[in-house]
C-alpha cells in the first residue's frame, strides 16, 4: 500500500510542478500550414458570429481584419514565420470588458471550429494550451 | 435513493439558466460524500459549471458494491458564481456479511454529510497557480446506537480539508490532465459510518484524470482513512474510474474500488457506479 501512495503522490507532485511535454514537429506544421490556419480561423469567425452568447462582441468587427490578424496571431504562437502586426492583446480588447465566461465560451466556440478542421485533439491542446496562457490580457480590459 | 431526484425538480428552479461559465468537467462529479471531485475524494472546484454570475445545481446517485457491503448515496449538490458549493449527502452501508454472521442487527448504517466548499483563489484552468479550496463536512450518524456498537465515541463529528487542484490542456500525451492533492482533518470512522472519534487525523489524498478526449476521463484517485477504532481496522481507500461526461447535464462514472478492511472483513474491493443530472 504504501509503494501505491508513494507513486500516486509522485505522479500528482511531479505534475503539479510542471507537466513537461516531449520535443515534437513545430505546431505550425501540425495545425497544416498556412492553409491549416486560414481554415481554422475561417471556422472560427463562423462560430463566433453564430454563438449568441458571445456574437455581439464582434457585431462591429471587420471581419477580413479580424481574419488576417487572428491567421498571423496563430502563425506566431505557434512558432511559425510570422509577425503578428496587430495591437498586442490588452489593446486588442480595450474596451470590451470581455469577462470569464465570455472568454469561455470563445474558447467552446475556438474548439468547434477545431473539431471542424479535423486538427487532431493533441494539436488542439498543444495550440489552446498556448492561447490561454494570454486569458489575463484578454479579459477585463 | 429515495432522496436525490425528486429533488431536482426543486433546484433546477433554483438555476434559472443552464450554468454554462467554465469547461466541460471542470466541476468533477459529486463524490460519495456529496463534494465535487473524484468519486472518493474531493477536488478544489466548484460543483457544476457555475459562472460568474451563475448557480448550478445538481443530484447524483452512486453505489460502491464489495459482495460483503455495499455502500449507495444520494448526493445534492449547488454551486454559485465558480466560488462557492454547498451539498448534501446521505450515505448509506449495507452489512450483508456482519448480518449474515450474526454480529449486527439487519439493518443498514446510515449517515448524512453537510458539505460547504469555498474556492479561495487560482483557477483550476488558466494561469500557473493551482486552484485552492477550503471545504467543511459536518456529519451526524443516523444510526448512533448502532455505531456505537462498533465502539465509537461519538454520533456526529466534522471534517475541515484544504485542497489544491491544476488542470493542464497540453498535459500527458498532449491530453487534459488534472492532478489534485488533499489535506484532512477528521474525526469520522469510515467517513462516519462507523461513528465519530474523540481524537482528530490528518489524512491525505490525491487524485490523477486524464480527459482521453473532452467527454471521456480516466483517473485514479487514493484516499488515507483514520485507524482509530479498536473493533476493526480502517485501511486507505483508493480506485480508478472512468467517467463519460456527454454533456454538462449527465455525468456517468464507472470505477473499481479498494476498501481495504471494513467491519473486520479485509480485501474489500468492488465496482462503483455513479450518474449525475444537473439541468
Amino acid at each position: 500500500m504504501s509503494i501505491r501512495i508513494g507513486l500516486l503522490l509522485a505522479a500528482a507532485g511531479g505534475c503539479l510542478g510542471a507537466c513537461a511535454t516531449l520535443p515534437q514537429a513545430s505546431l505550425h506544421q501540425q495545425l497544416g500550414g498556412a492553409d491549416g490556419i486560414a481554415r481554422l480561423v475561417a471556422a472560427t469567425i463562423v462560430e463566433v458570429h453564430g454563438d449568441p452568447r458571445i456574437s455581439e462582441l464582434f457585431a462591429e468587427t471587420d471581419d477580413a481584419y479580424f481574419r488576417a490578424r487572428l491567421e498571423e496571431f496563430i502563425c506566431q504562437i505557434a512558432d511559425g514565420d510570422c509577425d503578428y502586426a496587430g495591437l498586442p492583446m490588452p489593446d486588442a480588447h480595450s474596451g470590451m470588458d470581455i469577462s470569464e465566461r465570455e472568454f469561455n465560451y470563445f474558447v467552446e466556440d475556438f474548439e468547434r471550429a477545431m473539431n471542424t478542421s479535423r486538427l487532431p485533439l493533441a494539436v488542439q491542446n498543444r495550440l489552446l494550451a498556448r492561447l490561454a496562457r494570454l486569458r489575463d490580457e484578454i479579459i477585463r480590459q | 435513493m429515495r432522496v436525490g431526484w425528486a429533488w431536482l425538480l426543486l433546484l433546477s428552479s433554483l438555476a434559472a439558466a443552464a450554468a454554462d461559465g467554465r469547461l466541460l468537467g471542470s466541476g468533477g462529479l459529486l463524490s460519495v460524500e456529496g463534494s465535487a471531485g473524484g468519486g472518493l475524494v474531493p477536488w478544489a472546484v466548484i460543483a457544476g459549471h457555475s459562472g460568474q454570475g451563475q448557480w448550478d445545481a445538481l443530484a447524483s446517485a452512486s453505489v460502491v458494491d464489495s459482495g460483503d457491503f455495499d455502500l449507495r448515496t444520494g448526493a445534492l449538490a449547488l454551486g454559485w458564481n465558480n466560488r462557492m458549493e454547498l451539498s448534501f449527502a446521505r450515505m448509506s452501508l449495507g452489512l450483508d456479511a456482519l448480518v449474515q454472521a450474526n454480529r449486527f442487527p439487519d439493518k443498514r448504517l446510515d449517515t448524512d454529510v453537510i458539505g460547504a466548499k469555498l474556492r479561495l483563489g487560482g483557477d483550476l484552468v488558466y494561469g500557473r497557480a493551482p486552484q485552492f479550496a477550503a471545504g467543511l463536512q459536518w456529519r451526524r450518524s443516523r444510526d448512533a446506537d448502532l455505531a456505537s456498537l462498533a465502539g465509537a465515541d461519538n454520533d456526529r463529528g466534522y471534517d475541515v480539508y484544504l485542497s489544491a487542484s491544476k488542470l493542464w490542456i497540453d498535459g500527458i500525451a498532449s491530453r487534459r490532465t488534472l492532478a489534485s492533492l488533499t489535506l484532512r482533518s477528521t474525526d469520522a470512522n469510515q467517513l462516519g459510518l462507523a461513528g465519530f472519534s474523540d481524537q482528530r487525523s490528518i489524512t491525505l489524498e490525491s487524485s490523477l484524470a486524464v480527459f482521453l478526449d473532452p467527454n471521456w476521463l480516466v483517473g485514479i484517485e487514493y484516499r488515507g482513512k483514520p485507524d482509530r477504532l479498536a473493533s476493526a481496522r480502517e485501511d486507505a481507500w483508493s480506485d480508478v474510474f472512468l467517467a463519460w461526461l456527454p454533456s454538462r447535464h449527465w455525468h456517468l462514472a464507472l470505477g473499481y474500488a479498494d476498501l481495504g478492511s471494513i467491519g473486520g472483513f479485509p480485501g474489500q474491493r468492488g465496482y462503483y457506479l455513479s450518474v449525475q443530472g444537473s439541468p
